[in-house]
């Protein structure tokens, strides 16, 4: 189903919590909203839910607006974040629980048999009987997107799901997750802070920050050209080098890359007095013989790579992740350079006041 | 001298002091709670000592030849109060449904749908705790004097249990998470699914609880119930107070134990469940 928010706007009391929100979330695949805590995430989700009633704009599901549809018949399943499991019902139960309602009324041969299939694909089967409460964190997180998906939902809906699990349990099942909501090739919506679990699900990535949507877009392409440095470092570490704005609409910033004194502008030419800067991603940075001289201000290995903070003759400071063991001591001078095509310009430096 | 100026002068109180000083308040507890028990559970011992065993001994009054022997006692309480039993569970009867019915949906909606006035209100129909049976009854009489006595006997019985359910319900209603409900919802639950597959099961427990509670007011209620009954249309307990001042030890002690018959089992009840919803209450 192809969904779609259109401007939506919600207020708590005096605080708007969303701006004309607008998203459209490609059909069968997943989209992932990412943001601070407090962006609005969580409301979002509701109001997709129809938990929560937007006071503007639309909910489009199919190009229909739902917004006056109630929860219980908008067709959409929802996990949430601490999976809110029927505590008096035993696992049968909880996904047995939206194919025997008044949206949709299963024979109960074919709910029992669609209880069935789904415990074998989340790996249930054996805890079918048990109660919620006996469940570890992992399995009742199955167990509440196998309740979730068990009717069929046009859209799914994921409220920071693997935020109650435990960091090495939520690295396993993050990946699991992933293969599973590909495989069921439903319309996902997926709320999260995390940006690795972001990077690593979306095939559409939305940064949230304040009630507004910051960016929106395939995950590498936010990843590699922000719109902001709050997108960039929200994203992942980055460094930014101050540039100016030369006749002609180039841009020069400290010298990284060989050869280059300044670059032509991507899209529009930054108004006089504009700040412009540029974006350096920790694994862009080489050593190249070639390069800027910069000086090491502290290293430190870190197992797959070397987190090394440079600086360079200007004064300005560089992050870089290089080859393990290449860590020197503080004071040591390199030659870096940036991968060719690297070194995206954030004009303006930070479009939000 | 050490330099660190921490040396203690004397010993705090040793493990062995304080182990002391927990026995004697245990102690204490357990000297007051044994107290509290005898002085209890002594009339009781000497009801059923008193309806069981009906000895010549007994100074006879009115009643005569006719309470010789147990049988006979019960048959001769039967006789004279079966009336006023008959209309104590009747009026439970009616009580217990109506106060649940009441006080139930009122406590859901000023725990889970708070609105503007809502704790006041919630407080308002905990007030006639506190409200003495003597101003109740009279504030019945005037309010609503000509209506069948019956129905005063039950509203005024009801306005000391559904502050009973307005509590036990409420306290359950406010730890359950809200999200079951929105999962429900998001599952395509009714409004009476959600009730019917969610609410009332998880609320099985305080429901039980408070119908037992609402039971054991009802049926012992004597204050408001005295000055509404009409010699026609008396409570049990109301009745009871009359044995004692005007029958022999006999008879006022079967009467006390049929009195007692019904609330035992309901107040062991109430312990056990009592016990299991407080104990969910911890957990969760």
């Amino acid at each position: 189903m192809k969904v779609e928010l259109a401007e939506v706007a919600f207020r708590y009391g005096r605080e708007a919590v969303l701006r004309e929100v607008s998203i459209a979330l490609p059909e069968g695949g997943v989209t992932v909203v990412i943001g601070p805590s407090g962006a609005g995430k969580s409301t979002l989700l509701q109001i997709a839910a129809g938990l929560l009633r937007q006071a503007a704009g639309r909910v489009l599901f199919d190009g229909r607006d739902v917004s006056r549809v109630p929860a219980e018949r908008r067709d959409v399943g929802m996990v949430f974040q601490s999976y809110a499991l029927f505590p008096h019902l035993s696992v049968r139960g909880n996904i047995a629980f939206g194919l025997r309602t008044a949206n949709r009324r299963l024979p109960p041969r074919e709910a029992a048999g669609r209880v069935e299939e789904l415990a074998a694909l989340f790996s249930l089967t054996p805890l079918l009987e048990r109660r919620p409460g006996e469940l570890s964190g992992g399995e009742q997180q199955r167990v509440a997107l196998a309740r979730a998906v068990a009717p069929r939902p046009a859209l799914l809906l994921l409220d920071e799901p693997l935020s109650a699990l435990d960091a090495q349990l939520r690295r396993g099942v993050r990946a699991e997750l992933g293969e599973l909501l590909r495989r069921l090739g439903t319309t996902v919506l997926y709320v999260t802070h995390d940006q690795e679990e972001a990077m690593l699900l979306a095939d559409h990535l939305v940064v949230l920050d304040r009630g507004r949507v910051a960016q929106a877009g395939p995950p590498l392409e936010l990843y590699r050209r922000p719109a902001s440095r709050f997108v960039a470092s929200f994203l992942g570490e980055a460094s930014f080098l101050g540039a100016r704005a030369l006749q002609g609409a180039e841009l020069a910033s400290a010298p990284l890359v060989a050869g280059e004194a300044s670059a032509p502008c991507p899209g529009t030419p930054p108004a006089p007095r504009e700040t412009v800067c540029r974006l350096v991603r920790p694994e862009d940075v080489v050593i190249d013989a070639q390069g800027t001289p910069a000086t090491v201000v502290e290293a430190r290995g870190l197992g797959p790579y070397d987190r090394v903070r440079l600086r360079l003759a200007g004064g300005e400071e560089v992050l870089a992740h290089l080859p393990p063991g290449t860590a020197l001591p503080p004071g040591a001078t390199l030659s870096i350079a940036l991968k060719a095509g690297r070194g995206h310009w954030l004009v303006p430096a930070d479009p939000d006041p | 001298m050490s330099g660190d100026g921490v040396s203690p002068a004397r010993p705090a109180a040793g493990p062995s002091e304080r182990r002391f000083a927990h026995r004697f308040v245990r102690r204490l507890g357990l000297a007051w709670t044994g107290l509290l028990a005898a002085v209890l559970v002594s009339p009781i011992a000497i009801a059923c000592f008193g309806a069981f065993s009906t000895s010549e001994w007994y100074g006879q009054r009115s009643e005569g030849a006719r309470v010789a022997g147990t049988g006979a006692l019960f048959r001769y309480v039967f006789d004279v109060w079966g009336g006023a039993l008959l209309h104590s569970a009747e009026i439970a009867l009616v009580v217990v449904p109506l106060a649940l019915l009441i006080g139930a949906p009122a406590a859901y909606a000023f725990r889970r749908r708070p609105f503007p006035g809502s704790r006041l209100l919630e407080a308002a129909a905990v007030a006639p705790l506190s409200v003495p049976g003597i101003a109740l009854a009279v504030s019945l009489l005037v309010a609503a004097g000509g209506a069948p006595r019956f129905w005063l006997l039950v509203a005024g019985h009801l306005a000391y249990t559904v502050p009973l359910v307005v509590k036990t319900v409420g306290n359950a209603a406010g730890t359950l998470d809200p999200r079951l409900e929105a999962a429900a919802r998001s599952l395509g639950a009714s409004r009476w699914q959600r009730l019917r597959r969610l609410l009332l099961p998880l609320l099985a427990p305080a429901l039980a609880l408070s119908a037992l509670l609402v039971f054991a007011v009802s049926w012992g209620e004597f204050n408001a119930s005295f000055l509404l009954a009409t010699p026609t249309l008396s409570t049990f307990p109301a009745a009871l107070y009359l044995t004692y001042t005007t029958n022999s030890f006999p008879v006022g002690a079967a009467a006390t134990v049929l009195f007692l018959l019904p609330v035992v089992p309901a107040m062991a009840a109430i312990q056990a469940l009592g016990g299991e919803e407080f104990h969910r209450g911890m957990q969760a």
